[in-house]
């Protein structure tokens, strides 16, 4: 602002001062009146659009330099601000000189007179195209991430260092119907069995401070109340320091295995039963020949 | 009460638990004489020391009883029947909690293998 009092030609200065540091910054200014005819582009907004001020001048040529996708949201966004005199705050793409489109944000204020009203709007378009799509492509990780989370065939966690459990993939929910509010932290105690917990609490308490890869098995209950058999592995994530950033850990269904398992050693079991039962009275005949060589 | 069958550890089954009218769910006669009444046996009656044997052309009546040997961990039946006695190692007891359902099978030493359903 310039002060009334100020010394013959400091105007001058001030706008001297004002169109420096308008050109110096890395923002594209502009600046319109209340209706929202703009009156000013700085240096950066001509070298970017390639638009001279002239060119620049006037209501809509702003709207046209716009993505098409963009056009009706920033008129309808720009329009509610002009009624109303909110800020004004848009996120947009705006065609450069060389061609191409790059993501700006827009943010514009209101100047008021002493009686209240608006004198001038004041804005700024920053580039923020890089940022733009480095979010969108973190999106899209993040997207394929989870899909591929929630599709693989095991249960999945995340935890803290100290082993607070801060999510789950779909599967987790699915298999045992609760949700993060309930499993969050040590959320995970209420689908043990109340058998094994103590077993499990006290491994994975000692597995925590270790912060080694661990594994173990013990049954956790669906929601439909059955208990099943999991193989848990857990492995720690670790800065450039080999500090733990965090603990990614699968359940993977192993009950079939272990009915298996268990079929396979009762096989045994009763075939060398079968076997010890069809010679039976030959080993008692051999028991009772080295009794009788051993008292000899 | 549940409808679940389960395991009843062999080192440890009372004799009574292997008693009763059982039918004969499933065989396999191995090198056991298919024509032997046990082999064509439908139904087995364990009362007290009696054995009746029901096949669908004969009937046989007989004893039984529930030994025990230290060279096995489970028990075995003797069987006795007017010409011939056979004896049956204890495979696999299976049972509801409530004793209504059973499942008992039988490996004789003739190679048959018989699994026997009460009722």
């Amino acid at each position: 602002m310039i002060s009334p009092d100020a010394a013959p030609g400091a105007p001058q200065k001030a706008e001297d001062g004002f169109q420096f540091l308008a050109d110096f910054i890395p923002q594209l200014v502009w600046i319109t009146d209340p209706t929202g005819f703009h009156t000013y582009f700085n240096q950066r907004w001509i070298d970017y659009t390639g638009y001279t001020l002239a060119d620049s001048v006037g209501p809509d040529m702003w709207n046209n330099l716009l993505h098409p996708d963009d056009q009706a949201r920033a008129r309808q966004v720009w329009g509610h601000s002009l009624a109303t005199g909110d800020a004004y705050e848009i996120e947009y793409r705006f065609l450069g000189k060389d061609g191409s489109y790059r993501w700006f944000l827009g943010q514009a204020l209101p100047r008021h007179d002493e009686a209240g009203r608006i004198v001038t709007w004041f804005g700024t378009c920053t580039d923020i195209h890089d940022q733009k799509l480095a979010g969108e492509k973190l999106l899209e990780r993040e997207s394929e991430f989870t899909t591929l989370a929630d599709n693989v065939a095991q249960l999945s966690w995340m935890a803290r260092p100290d082993g607070h459990i801060y999510w789950y993939n779909k599967r987790w929910y699915d298999y045992t119907g609760t949700d993060l509010a309930a499993m969050e932290g040590w959320g995970w105690e209420k689908v043990h069995h109340p058998d094994h917990m103590p077993a499990v609490v006290d491994f994975v308490s000692k597995a925590w401070k270790a912060g080694q890869p661990w594994e173990l098995t013990f049954p956790l209950r669906g929601q439909d109340g059955e208990y099943r058999w999991f193989l848990t592995r857990a492995v720690p994530v670790r800065d450039a320091q080999g500090h733990t950033l965090r603990w990614l850990g699968t359940n993977t269904d192993v009950t079939e295995m272990r009915h298996l398992q268990e079929q396979l050693q009762n096989s045994y079991n009763d075939l060398e039963a079968k076997v010890a039962f069809r010679n039976l009275d030959l080993e008692h005949e051999v028991q009772r020949l080295r009794k009788q060589l051993a008292q000899q | 009460m549940s409808d679940l069958l389960l395991d009843i550890n062999l080192q440890q089954v009372p004799d009574t638990y292997l008693a009763g009218a059982w039918r004969v769910a499933h065989r396999v006669v191995n090198r056991a004489d298919p024509d032997s009444p046990l082999a064509l046996a439908t139904s087995l009656l364990l009362d007290n020391d009696s054995l009746q044997l029901q096949a669908p052309l004969l009937s046989e009546t007989g004893s039984w009883a529930v030994q025990r040997d230290e060279l096995l961990n489970r028990p075995y039946l003797r069987l006795n029947f007017p010409t011939e006695e056979m004896r049956a190692l204890v495979t696999r007891l299976r049972r509801t909690a409530d004793g209504a359902r059973s499942q008992l099978n039988l490996y004789f030493s003739s190679g048959l293998e018989m699994q026997l359903d009460r009722p």
